[in-house]
């Protein structure tokens, strides 16, 4: 019993890419992570072929407390209330959501609009993990 | 300021039976009672409710009977061809009502929407605000 743990751990090779791993689970289960009241900011997440569209709902808050990040595939999204706004208010208390998009992001296509407090986020995917077409010849 | 908590706010609930909208005037898309929060100062009462989504256009506040009913519908955004892969909220409508507690000056209820929040102001009556009695 010994022998086959030891044996486990070493097939264990830490060369193992544990980002090929992520992403490739998170392809078919985009995951969700959070800190700060639950739900206080709900996001509804879609998709197609080419990317992503995130929505949140940030009522009340202002673009400059909203920062975006993104980094390989996923999305970080924190917001940060400045000191002299009541935290933990009706709609403000800061948070921190982290998606795990089933692709890597073409950094330079995110784009974000903020409107009637909503949020509404863009993300394309970069084209090495776009589906690719192969056309079939017949000879 | 004290600050009325969510429980504890006379706004009714979804209470089918007793909804101040008409059957006839429900839609088929789901209603719920947005967050809000009562909040009492010298001044009178501040409603504020959270409206994501709802632009100036899309809310109604109606005032009858001594009830306040407010009525919002969110602009929902589309993306065609996508599909939806995780949610979080539903688009609804808004709606809300509750009696306005006496000693408040009905016609001069201020409202005011921005970033998707609602504020109401309900002032006092003048007769109801407090006198301070000058003693010799």
């Amino acid at each position: 019993m010994l022998q086959l743990l030891d044996q486990l751990s070493r097939s264990w090779s830490p060369a193992f890419d544990f980002d090929f791993f992520d992403r490739e689970f998170s392809r078919f289960f985009p995951s969700f992570q959070h800190s700060g009241r639950a739900h206080a900011h709900p996001v509804n997440l879609y998709l197609n072929q080419d990317g992503a569209k995130a929505v949140l709902h940030a009522p009340g808050w202002r673009a400059e407390w909203l920062k975006l990040s993104v980094e390989g595939n996923k999305l970080h999204l924190e917001g940060v209330v400045p000191d002299d706004v009541e935290q933990g208010s009706l709609q403000f208390g800061n948070f921190h959501r982290v998606i795990n998009l089933p692709f890597r992001v073409r950094e330079d296509s995110v784009a974000a609009s903020l409107e009637d407090g909503v949020l509404v986020i863009s993300l394309d995917k970069r084209e090495e993990d776009k589906p690719k077409r192969i056309q079939v010849n017949v000879a | 300021m004290t600050t009325a908590t969510l429980e504890k706010s006379p706004v009714a609930k979804t209470d089918t039976q007793n909804s101040p909208v008409p059957e006839s005037n429900r839609t088929a898309s789901p209603i719920v009672v947005p967050r809000h929060r009562f909040q009492r100062n010298d001044e009178g009462l501040l409603f504020t409710a959270l409206l994501p989504g709802v632009p100036a256009e899309n809310l109604d506040i109606q005032v009858e009977n001594n009830y306040l009913r407010l009525k919002a519908t969110a602009k929902a955004p589309e993306f065609e061809g996508y599909r939806k892969v995780h949610g979080e909220f539903t688009q609804s409508d808004y709606q809300a009502a509750f009696k306005i507690p006496s000693g408040i000056d009905a016609s001069n209820i201020k409202a005011h929407l921005e970033r998707g929040v609602l504020s109401l102001t309900l002032p006092k009556l003048e007769e109801a605000k407090p006198i301070r009695i000058q003693v010799n």
